[in-house]
């Protein structure tokens, strides 16, 4: 009986494995009792080797997780964010040693040649390691296989790879970093766990299928990142740990009913059972989200049926934030990205859940997306576009196409730290707040004043306070409206007005410029004013009375002319930061009438 | 003839249920071996079916398992059936009594009524 390796093999094959002692000892057993087994003749004991008579040993540690390991998406998770983690990280050193190349840190202003550069090589980058290894997960070894699932994905590719070029300056500015590493990370989740089922199972589905797969992945997978990402570098990260408790009670709720009538019918895995309850989750949590944010609790409470055919007013209103994510300049773009990162999500979600039962990647997929879905639609209701403080929103700003008009004054650094250390500013108490945005000022003997904004990691971003002022003095009112700086009802006055506000946008103007009064007079702390002031308008009123809008940090410039401003704009953790441009001509005005 | 994955999915578990009633209690090999015998070597299952099948009817508490040493033979791992095992062959044993009966009416040579 040669072929003592195979116990070696299924101890490799095992290493940890709670059986594997146990296996090893009866298989020994078994063997024995096989040699010595008078009934079996000598010629069939000479001839059968142990792999004849046991099998493979990969064959054991296969049939041995299908069947003794519930857990085992568990572990491969674990995997997984082993394998995906340093992936995205490896993309993050790489975007930033390609940024440090090219543009310079500390330096102003936009290459887009370069800017171009990077969003190319990084795409082809992802995209070559994501296709390959996902044709590799989808068993397309056959190289023409490869070449032809290429020019099935080649439609929607091109579609999102437009889609990141029309915005490539909202990319550069503050996101693409997030977006790559995000992207990586998803991606590398998703192969590895396609890689180890593909490994587990033979081909288990059909071409067509599997074409529908990389044409439904691929794209919708990039969108899901950007928008998450996008969201995640643009609020604070503290949306996700607030806003967990709140998905997972949902979830916890909907399980209770809902897992069980499911189950038996559909015959659902409890792994493609949860990534169902997180979809579904999802939507409803962010429904209940959108109904709490717009609108007044007390109302809800007295007529609380009416929620329910008002679901669709919210879900377009998602779809209505989600071209202030991509609001680029052209307009067939604002109309369809929106729609389509929707649908895509919602058909793949649907795919994956109804046709595809049986791959384990299919499953994280599912959870994937449905997490993704919850993330985009809580995000999006976390922005309130109709309550625009007398500002300048700089994350709109960068993301917008005035970014071009801009970034030459937003200079972002981590080089000038020690320069920024050396003014002896004091940003230390506010480094305690682990997700939020700190403001100050600072003064560059050269330069002159500096807005400063350091996030929780410590990135910096300064603002020129003296080429705001150069900025505005040389626009005209109707230029800035033009340009949709300022996305609602704002505001003015500034220097060189062409055309006074009318009487509607007086009234915002009076309360904006009240609101500015009393920061600029009193000094007031704005947190505390906030909390006091009785006599706004109704609107702001109401506004106001939400707990979570206290102002957060805020810095005025030396000469009191501009007020940088972060303020929490819902219970979520979503912090808005305005430049606010106070008139103190007006002001005065004001205060003699 | 070897089985479809599908086909002996749901019967190898219940084939060593009832191997297991009939003998009262058995280790690894016995338990192949009378399977193969019983069967006139229809089931020849491989270990790499057998064991870990074993494991899950333990996990799952149908069966249980202990090293003895019967009649001065060498210490071998034995498995029974539980209370619980019996219960759960019973009910098998009708779904397969009924499902073969309802499967026989489809093979080929029966004729449609």
């Amino acid at each position: 009986m040669p072929s003592k390796d195979f116990f070696k093999q299924l101890e490799d094959e095992f290493k940890n494995h709670p059986y594997k002692d146990r296996l090893l000892e009866e298989l020994q057993d078994h063997l024995e009792d096989f040699e010595t087994d008078d009934q079996v003749s000598p010629q069939i004991k000479e001839r059968m080797s142990v792999e004849m008579l046991f099998g493979e040993a990969s064959e054991f540690k296969k049939i041995f997780i299908q069947i003794t390991d519930p857990w085992r998406n568990v572990f491969f998770i674990s995997e997984a964010l082993i394998v995906g983690i340093p992936l995205a990280v490896v993309g993050v050193m790489f975007y930033n040693e390609l940024k440090t190349a090219i543009f310079g840190f500390g330096k102003s202003g936009v290459i887009p040649l370069g800017s171009l550069v990077i969003i190319g090589l990084m795409w082809i980058f992802g995209y070559v390691i994501a296709f390959n290894l996902f044709t590799e997960v989808r068993h397309l070894t056959n190289f023409k296989e490869r070449v032809w699932v290429f020019f099935v994905t080649l439609p929607s590719t091109f579609v999102f790879l437009m889609t990141i070029l029309s915005d490539w300056k909202m990319l550069i500015s503050i996101d693409f970093f997030w977006l790559i590493a995000g992207w990586l990370m998803v991606q590398g989740l998703v192969i590895f766990f396609g890689h180890l089922s593909s490994k587990k199972k033979k081909a288990p589905h059909s071409k067509k299928h599997r074409n529908w797969d990389i044409f439904f992945f691929l794209p919708s997978s990039f969108l899901f990142t950007v928008l998450i990402f996008f969201d995640f570098s643009a609020y604070p990260k503290l949306n996700f740990i607030r806003a967990l408790p709140f998905f997972l009670g949902i979830n916890i709720l909907i399980l209770l009913f809902y897992v069980k009538k499911i189950k038996p019918k559909k015959n659902l895995s409890i792994p493609k059972a949860i990534g169902t309850l997180f979809f579904v989750g999802g939507v409803i949590a962010a429904l209940l989200r959108a109904a709490i944010t717009h609108t007044d609790l007390d109302w809800w409470t007295a007529n609380p049926w009416l929620l329910i055919p008002l679901f669709p007013i919210f879900l377009l209103d998602v779809l209505a934030e989600m071209t202030w994510v991509f609001s680029g300049s052209n307009p067939v773009l604002r109309l369809l990205a929106p729609l389509g990162i929707m649908l895509f999500i919602f058909f793949q979600s649907l795919y994956v859940t109804v046709r595809r039962k049986k791959l384990l990647n299919d499953r994280f997929l599912v959870i994937a997306y449905a997490i993704s879905f919850f993330f985009i639609n809580t995000d999006a209701f976390l922005v309130e576009p109709e309550f625009k403080v007398d500002a300048l929103k700089i994350s709109n700003l960068i993301e917008r196409e005035e970014l071009s008009i801009f970034y030459p004054y937003v200079k972002y650094s981590n080089a000038d730290k020690d320069q920024l250390f050396a003014s002896n500013l004091d940003l230390s108490p506010l480094r305690s707040h682990l997700f939020d945005y700190a403001v100050t000022t600072y003064h560059d003997p050269n330069e002159g004043d500096y807005f400063v904004i350091e996030n929780s990691i410590r990135e910096r971003f300064f603002i020129s306070i003296n080429q705001l002022d150069q900025h505005f003095q040389s626009k005209t009112y109707d230029q800035l409206v033009q340009k949709n700086l300022f996305p609602s009802f704002e505001i003015g006055p500034y220097e060189n007005i062409a055309d006074p506000p009318s009487s509607e946008q007086g009234v915002s103007e009076g309360k904006i410029q009240k609101f500015l009064d009393v920061f600029v007079k009193n000094q007031t702390d704005p947190k505390t004013w906030l909390e006091s002031v009785d006599n706004m308008h109704e609107f702001e009123r109401e506004k106001l009375k939400n707990p979570y809008f206290t102002a957060h940090d805020y810095a005025f410039s030396e000469d009191k002319k501009w007020l940088l401003l972060v303020i929490p704009e819902s219970s979520l953790g979503a912090y808005g930061i305005y430049l606010v441009k106070v008139d103190t001509e007006f002001t005065d005005s004001l205060q003699s009438e | 003839m070897k089985f479809s994955r599908e086909i002996m999915k749901g019967a190898t578990p219940f084939v060593i249920m009832r191997c297991l009633h009939e003998l009262k209690q058995a280790y690894g090999y016995q338990l192949m071996k009378t399977i193969r015998e019983q069967s006139d070597e229809i089931f020849d299952f491989p270990d790499s079916t057998l064991y870990p099948v074993l494991y899950r009817l333990e996990a799952k508490g149908y069966i249980e398992s202990e090293v003895k040493e019967i009649k001065g033979k060498k210490p071998r791992r034995y498995y029974w059936l539980t209370k619980k095992g019996l219960e759960h062959l019973g009910v098998r044993e009708k779904e397969m009594h009924h499902y073969i009966k309802g499967l026989q009416r489809f093979l080929p040579g029966q004729t449609f009524a």
